[in-house]
């Protein structure tokens, strides 16, 4: 079972309580963009082992967007961050390599 | 002698006299602080809760947003005065009383059925008088917060208050409530 800390409400919420919105920090490719580049930000995504930055939703809670840096293969959650941004939080980064070396 | 569960089986009753109004806009701002507790005599709650005085309660639904609660015949005279009070601010500020249904629970043991339909944290120090919690109850979305471990209060959508009302049955059958809290 997978518990994110929401980290606009701050309430420790289990995974029934959240949806999924796959990969974080896509970059949004325009109509200047080729097709492949195009193709790659409406369909590709990885699915890695390991290491993974996701959207969440808190649906049943404050209704917000959040990021989750998490492990797939360990389940571990590096943290929770606010969805305002481009790119993980050096806290976050600094997290994760704190627990891999 | 300690309580047992067969003691006191919680009911549940719509309350349905109570009004509430959504507010929006930036919490953080001091004028709608201001602005809301010079209409409402009740203070902006902290993330997560709920404030209350003489029927009036506001609680914390999101950074942005806030649900004030109050008897149903005040509502139309509430928003007004906030209206006039917040000329000018970025708010939206909207009747959800027909959207949105309030159940009062009365009785025992009232954390152990709410825990066994919602992953909240029931626990009396992290549930407490105050609290405001937004979760889900069996599969809808629902907030309960409560006045004393005897009373509580529970919101959902209008439209799945029957699902909440048959599933507070089942689970409130005899022989169906645990001891845990
Ligand atoms: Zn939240």
């Amino acid at each position: 079972m997978l518990k994110l800390l929401c980290p606009y409400c701050g309430v420790e919420a289990d995974e029934t309580e959240l949806v999924s919105g796959g990969e974080a920090h896509l970059k949004r490719e325009g109509p200047e963009s080729s097709d492949e580049e195009f193709e790659e930000y409406l369909f590709l995504r990885d699915n890695p082992k390991g290491i993974i930055f996701e959207r969440w939703r808190h649906a049943m809670g404050c209704g917000k967007w959040f990021h989750v840096a998490r492990c797939t293969e360990t389940m571990e959650v590096f943290g929770t961050y606010p969805a305002q941004t481009y790119k993980p939080p050096t806290k976050v980064l600094q997290e994760i390599k704190a627990r891999r070396h | 002698m300690a309580e047992s569960p067969a003691m006191g089986t919680p009911s549940l009753k719509l309350s349905d006299n109570t009004g509430m109004v959504l507010f929006r806009g930036e919490l953080k701002s001091k004028t709608l602080q201001e602005g809301l507790f010079e209409v409402t005599k009740v203070k902006v709650p902290a993330k997560g809760r709920i404030n209350s005085l003489d029927g009036l309660s506001i609680a914390w639904m999101s950074p942005d947003e806030l649900l004030i609660f109050l008897p149903l015949g005040d509502v139309g005279k509430l928003i007004d005065a906030l209206d006039d009070k917040l000329e000018g601010e970025e708010t939206l500020i909207w009747d959800v009383s027909d959207l949105r249904s309030v159940f009062q629970i009365e009785g025992h043991f009232i954390r152990e059925v709410l825990a066994k339909n919602s992953p909240a944290d029931l626990n009396r120090d992290k549930m407490r008088r105050g609290t405001f919690r937004r979760t889900r109850f069996g599969q809808v979305a629902v907030a309960f917060w409560f006045k004393e471990e005897t009373c509580w209060f529970l919101i959902c959508r209008r439209s799945e208050a029957g699902y909440i009302q048959r599933l507070f049955e089942v689970s409130t059958q005899e022989g169906e409530i645990p001891s845990f809290y």
